[in-house]
Parts: structure tokens; sequence; C-alpha cells
């Protein structure tokens, strides 16, 4: 619960959940963790995962390329990242920024998170920007991104909640 | 010569000992996959200190971001990296490791 009444919260939820309550609520975000799950239901408004391995990345690429009508924004996790080395590591990497260019340029929103389990896999506001910046994003410069964050202190050192669905 | 510039970053990690060959072979493939050997050489890696969970790294200060971002992107013996603070001396970083030894962390 928010502690100040004007400050209005928005949690997360998987796609899922709108089975069990049958009705959009306006403090809930719909999160689909791929493709399928995107097409299965008709959300106005949701956010998709870029996916943890290639083939969800490719298939994430296609479904952005073909939609016509965007109503989704890609979500890029850090987390997948420790889970690839050698020629694996750059060829994820390499999927990440050929879906990138194809969200600049059907001008899709991005966000970056650290999509953490626990307390030692967050990942500083940092960090994310060097990530943006590595697959390929140009649009914003590391100053705007710090100062947009209200209190980047407290996010680099507390635990900013784990992902339940991941 | 030109004195060049350093930076110390101090990590936390769950994992209780560090064995210095190890993890700096596993820090030094990461680097290696990621920016090559020519970066591997720019970074300049070195560990200066490991103490219980923690762990002190020294890096070219042009290249910080680099490799908080290889830190942060790599896992040893299954656990994450987390860069708690960078410094430009190494003092510092020892004083916050025996400030955190004495509150409890996390």
């Amino acid at each position: 619960m928010c502690k100040q009444e004007k400050v209005k919260c928005i949690f997360r939820a998987n796609v899922n959940e709108l089975k069990k309550s049958k009705k959009f609520e306006d403090s809930i975000i719909y999160v689909a963790k791929d493709v399928n799950e995107a097409k299965a239901y008709d959300i106005p408004f949701y956010i998709l995962e870029a996916g943890r391995t290639i083939d969800e990345v490719s298939k994430v690429k296609e479904f952005c390329a073909k939609q016509s009508n965007v109503k989704f924004i890609v979500e890029f996790d850090f987390y997948p990242l420790r889970l690839y080395f050698n020629f694996t590591l750059s060829n994820y990497l390499k999927n990440l920024a050929l879906l990138m260019n194809i969200c600049k340029r059907r001008k899709i929103t991005t966000i970056f998170s650290s999509a953490a389990r626990s307390c030692t896999e967050i990942v500083p506001p940092r960090v994310l920007y060097k990530f943006y910046k590595l697959i390929g994003g140009d649009s914003m410069i590391r100053r705007e991104i710090l100062l947009e964050i209200p209190d980047k202190q407290l996010i680099e050192k507390l635990d900013l909640g784990t992902k339940n669905f991941w | 010569m030109i004195h060049a510039k350093k930076r110390y970053i101090l990590i936390y990690s769950e994992v209780w000992y560090f064995e210095d060959k190890e993890l700096i072979k596993t820090m030094k493939a990461r680097i290696i996959d990621l920016y090559g050997a020519i970066g591997l050489q720019s970074i300049n890696l070195k560990i200066m200190m490991t103490k219980s969970n923690y762990l002190i790294v020294r890096c070219n200060h042009d290249r910080v971001d680099d490799l908080l971002f290889i830190i942060s992107s790599m896992k040893f013996k299954n656990s994450a990296l987390l860069p708690l603070k960078v410094s430009g001396t190494i003092k510092k970083l020892k004083n916050i490791i025996s400030d955190l030894s004495k509150t409890i962390f996390f």
C-alpha cells in the first residue's frame, strides 16, 4: 500500500492472471513472458519481455516487425546475460541489438530491468544504461536517465523487489 | 611516462572465500568475451584485496563503466557479483568494508 495518497502504484502481473480475475484493473500492468502469451489475450496495453533464449528473442523480433497495431512495450532483462558465455553470449547480444533496432524503427518504447531474484542480483542504473548503449540504444544520454530516476542512491542500494513469475 | 588514473571497485558476493587465480581467470575470460584482448589490456584489471564476502578490484578510470557491466553480468561459483562502490582510493573502500562488517548488511 502507498503511504502517500497522491502517489499511485502500478503493480505487475502475468497475463495468465487475467484468467482468474477476468477483468482489467487500472492499477495493474500485464506482462507477457513470450509471444504466445501476448497473442492469447486481447489486452489494451501490456509489457512484452524480450526473452531469455535466442529463439525467444527471434520470435519477439518477428512479432515486433509484423504487428500492425503496437500496443505494447518491450522489456529487456539483465538477468539472462549471466547465463551465457563465449559465442552464445555474443549471439544473444547480437539478437538483442537486432530487436532494439526494430524497436527504434517502429518507435516501440523499451524499458530495462535487472530482473533480480535476490538482493545480490540488483543492477544499478549506471550498468543498465551501459546495457542500453551496448545493444544500440542512442536516443538518451546518461545524464537524462539518472535525472529521471528520483532517488538513484536508493535504487542503487535497496532491493526493488523480485519478479515472482520469472 | 604519463601516470594513468585508476579506480577501485568494491564488490560483494555470497561466496565466502575467493580463490584469486580462479576469479581473475573467470573475469578475464568474460572481458575477452565482450571486449576482446584489446579491451582486456585497456581495462588493466587487477585484484587488490579479498576479505570474506568482499572483493576490491582496480581498473583504468576511463573503463569503469565497462568493468561494472562485466562484473554485474557474470557469475562466480553460481553467485552473482554486486558492485557496491567505486572510489579513487583503496583506503576509502577498506573503511567501508570495516563499517559494513560491524553492521548487518542486507
